[in-house]
C-alpha cells in the first residue's frame, strides 16, 4: 500500500484523485471489519 | 504494545496519509481547473475529516487517520492565510480549541465508575434469626 502511495506522484492529477480515494476507501474498509475497537 | 495495537497505528496511518493526499490532490486539481479557491478547498476537507473522525470515534484507526489529517490541514491553512492574526495568536487559537475539546471529553466522555466490594442497596434490613423452638 505504500508503494502504491509513492506511485500517486506520477499520474495525472485526475488519476491520483481517484487513486487516493481508492487507498482511503480500502484502508477504511479493512480498518472497519478487522480493527473495530473504540479509542480509550 | 501489542500485535492489535501495532496495526491499528499502522493503518492509522495510512489512513492519515491517503485522507492528506486526497486533501491536497483534489485542492490542486481545482485550482488549476480554476473551480474552487485552493484554501477554501483544504477548509472544507478539514471540517469534513473532523466529523468523519468525530462520528466514527468507535473504529480506531478511522479515527486517528482522519483526526491527525485534520490537524494537518488546519495548521497548513492557520500558517499561510489569516496574515492579520500574529503567530502568536495563531498559537493560542490553536490551544484554546485543544484545551476545549479536552474539557468536553474530560466532562462527557469519563468512563463508567465501577465501585467493587459494594453490598446492592435494595436489600430488606438484616433481622436476627427466629428463636429455635425447644426440643421435647
Amino acid at each position: 500500500m505504500l508503494l502504491v502511495y509513492s506511485r500517486l506522484w506520477e499520474l495525472s492529477e485526475l488519476a491520483r484523485i481517484v487513486a487516493a480515494a481508492f487507498g482511503l476507501v480500502v484502508a477504511i474498509v479493512v480498518s472497519i471489519y478487522k480493527l473495530k475497537d473504540k479509542l480509550s | 504494545m501489542n500485535k492489535n495495537a501495532t496495526i491499528k497505528i499502522v493503518f492509522g496511518m495510512i489512513i492519515f496519509l491517503f485522507s492528506v493526499a486526497l486533501a491536497y490532490f483534489t485542492a490542486t486539481y481545482l485550482r488549476n481547473t480554476e473551480a474552487f479557491d485552493y484554501w477554501g478547498a483544504l477548509m472544507i476537507f478539514g471540517g469534513v475529516y473532523i466529523m468523519i473522525g468525530m462520528l466514527v470515534s468507535h473504529v480506531y484507526s478511522i479515527s486517528l487517520g482522519f483526526l491527525f489529517a485534520s490537524d494537518v490541514v488546519i495548521l497548513h491553512l492557520l500558517g499561510e492565510n489569516f496574515g492579520d492574526i500574529s503567530n502568536i495568536g495563531k498559537a493560542m487559537l490553536v490551544g484554546l480549541i485543544l484545551l476545549l475539546l479536552y474539557m468536553i471529553a474530560w466532562w462527557k466522555f469519563a468512563d463508567p465508575v465501577i465501585i467493587e466490594n459494594q453490598a446492592p442497596t435494595n436489600l430488606p434490613p438484616m433481622t436476627p434469626p427466629p428463636p429455635a423452638a425447644p426440643i421435647s
